[in-house]
């Protein structure tokens, strides 16, 4: 089983990365999501005099920013689930071989939320590798670093918007047969979360209590939308779509 | 001879007027059972739900022994597919495709880098393994694609218009291959719009009529069900005088200028075209030809299509 999951997943990376626009996609989307929080945050270091506190919530902010590139990635990945199967006329062939509703429905996800994750990996370690290496010897280390918030923003909150992303986009695209309006919901899960996330500083709340609220959620959301998703797997609907 | 694939009452509509109506078919182990009908009557449903794509709103399907409703994945393991629309994945090569295929069976990497080359040379596609399935040609496409199907070395293949398309030469390798997967003992259920090819290959059809099955059995017997044999002739002179003299022996009428002669069955007419040749030799009338009149497939199609 966990071979045959492996095999789909690997499927359908070759699938994305071998795309003729796939490397220039990337390279777009890769310097949208690191220049804008770079620059945001060299403008709030100077301001701020490179104090360790504020670089955190900044820091904190930007990564989430950032890691839409990773969501728009595994999105990407995820389409190809069944929507873009079903645009190429694969996905009979797909479903006649015998291959448990699990294993397709892992294999597909596994591919979308890996690369998505290693994209995330990525675009974490250019902005903090420019903030913390290119100018650490200019902040002034005067407040912790890094906050329990920023850690979970980075290590818990932004790979969980990934996976949960994903989960979405593969659950959905077997009930929507355009591809286009299969990364709609997913979109807007993401930007929601992004948006609290960044609003969270300026609530008057216990930003932690902000975090665990969000964390529950997603956690929750991971696991509905994998129940459901498995549950409601149909190959006959995503085929008469 | 065991049944290898049996429907019974077998339903599926589609906003009430589209897809098949109690469908029963019998198919015997080892046999090529062709399947027409014109588009949308029902041919590309019934093998999706052979092959567990599609669940029917009512009746019983059974594949090699496996209950297509109750167990699908079985029925999967011992069928191969060939989808009319090819399905493959063109930013990947030909070997890769096949590789992909073997892997998905659960091949482990000797059986599968085995598997992948003797069936890539049986196909001729060896040569192109590494080129990208995108750069090949139809026929090759076609190749590939049944190349595919034969991973798991099926038992039964469903082969949806597989000659659909293709150029005499690429139309002709697929019917060799047809061919010698019939001589090895495979049961094959073919969809196809081209008649002669069916004729060809398959001993078996059935005939689908907007979701109905009109007609269902061995090519010869009906032939014979639906065509009276019979004998044409053309005669020195007038063919009413040479009427004349046939009727005495049996039913005869003249139709396009050439006499028929029609019998029971082909025994009659073995044995009735010498006592014909004598009687008009004996009434001073020569033959200029007689021959067995010979209905293929296409006219047995038309006749049940038009009925």
């Amino acid at each position: 089983m966990v071979n045959v999951i492996f095999e789909i997943a690997r499927k359908e990376w070759l699938s994305y990365f071998t795309g003729r626009m796939s490397l220039m996609r990337n390279l777009i989307m890769l310097a949208v999501f690191s220049i804008l929080p770079i620059m945001q945050i060299d403008a709030v270091m100077k301001a701020t005099s490179y104090d360790a506190g504020i670089v955190g919530q900044a820091l904190e902010t930007y990564l989430l920013f950032s890691s839409m590139y990773a969501v728009v990635m595994g999105a990407t990945i995820a389409v190809m689930a069944f929507p873009y199967e079903k645009e190429m006329r694969t996905i009979e062939y797909l479903f006649s071989l015998p291959l448990k509703d699990g294993e397709i429905f892992a294999g597909k996800a596994l591919a979308a939320i890996a690369a998505g994750l290693g994209g995330l990996a990525f675009v974490m370690s250019v902005i903090a590798g420019y903030v913390l290496v290119l100018n650490g010897h200019l902040i002034q280390w005067t407040a912790s670093f890094p906050t329990l918030s920023l850690l979970l923003t980075a290590l818990v909150i932004a790979p969980m918007i990934v996976v949960l992303s994903v989960l979405v986009i593969v659950a959905v695209s077997g009930f929507i047969s355009s591809v286009r309006a299969t990364y709609m919901p997913t979109y807007l899960i993401a930007g929601g979360i992004i948006g609290l996330s960044f609003a969270k500083y300026g609530l008057g709340i216990d930003v932690l209590l902000i975090d665990a609220v969000i964390i529950g959620v997603l956690a929750a959301g991971i696991i509905v939308t994998f129940a459901v998703a498995l549950k409601t797997f149909n190959r006959e609907r995503i085929v008469s779509n | 001879m065991k049944i290898t694939i049996t429907t019974k009452g077998l339903t599926k509509m589609y906003d009430g007027s589209h897809g098949i109506r109690n469908v029963d078919l019998d198919i015997k182990s080892g046999t090529c059972f062709g399947f027409l009908g014109q588009n949308g009557a029902g041919k590309t449903t019934t093998i999706k739900i052979l092959i567990g794509l599609i669940r029917p709103q009512s009746g019983t399907a059974v594949v090699d022994g496996y209950d297509v409703l109750a167990e699908p994945d079985k029925v999967r393991k011992v069928i191969g597919y060939l989808p009319d629309t090819y399905g493959l994945y063109d930013y990947m090569t030909g070997y890769e495709i096949v590789d992909y295929t073997a892997r998905l069976h659960g091949f482990g990497r000797q059986d599968r880098q085995e598997i992948v080359a003797d069936l890539l040379k049986k196909l001729d596609l060896y040569e192109a393994r590494d080129k990208k399935a995108g750069q090949y040609s139809k026929g090759m496409r076609q190749k590939l694609a049944l190349a595919r199907a034969l991973v798991n070395d099926p038992d039964v293949l469903f082969l949806d218009e597989p000659t659909s398309g293709l150029d005499p030469q690429a139309a002709r390798n697929i019917e060799d291959l047809i061919n010698r997967l019939k001589k090895d003992g495979k049961t094959l259920f073919i969809t196809s719009h081209i008649l002669p090819e069916v004729e060809k290959v398959c001993d078996r059809l059935a005939i689908i009529k907007e979701g109905t099955v009109r007609v269902h059995g061995d090519m010869d017997e009906m032939k014979r069900r639906h065509f009276t044999p019979s004998l044409r002739l053309r005669v020195t002179g007038e063919p009413a005088a040479a009427l004349n003299v046939i009727r005495a022996l049996g039913k005869a009428e003249v139709s396009d200028g050439s006499i028929r002669i029609y019998g029971d069955r082909h025994g009659d007419l073995d044995a009735m075209a010498p006592a014909v040749s004598g009687a008009l030799a004996k009434a001073g009338i020569g033959i200029l030809e007689m021959a067995r009149d010979e209905h293929s497939l296409e006219d047995v199609y038309f006749k049940v299509m038009g009925e």
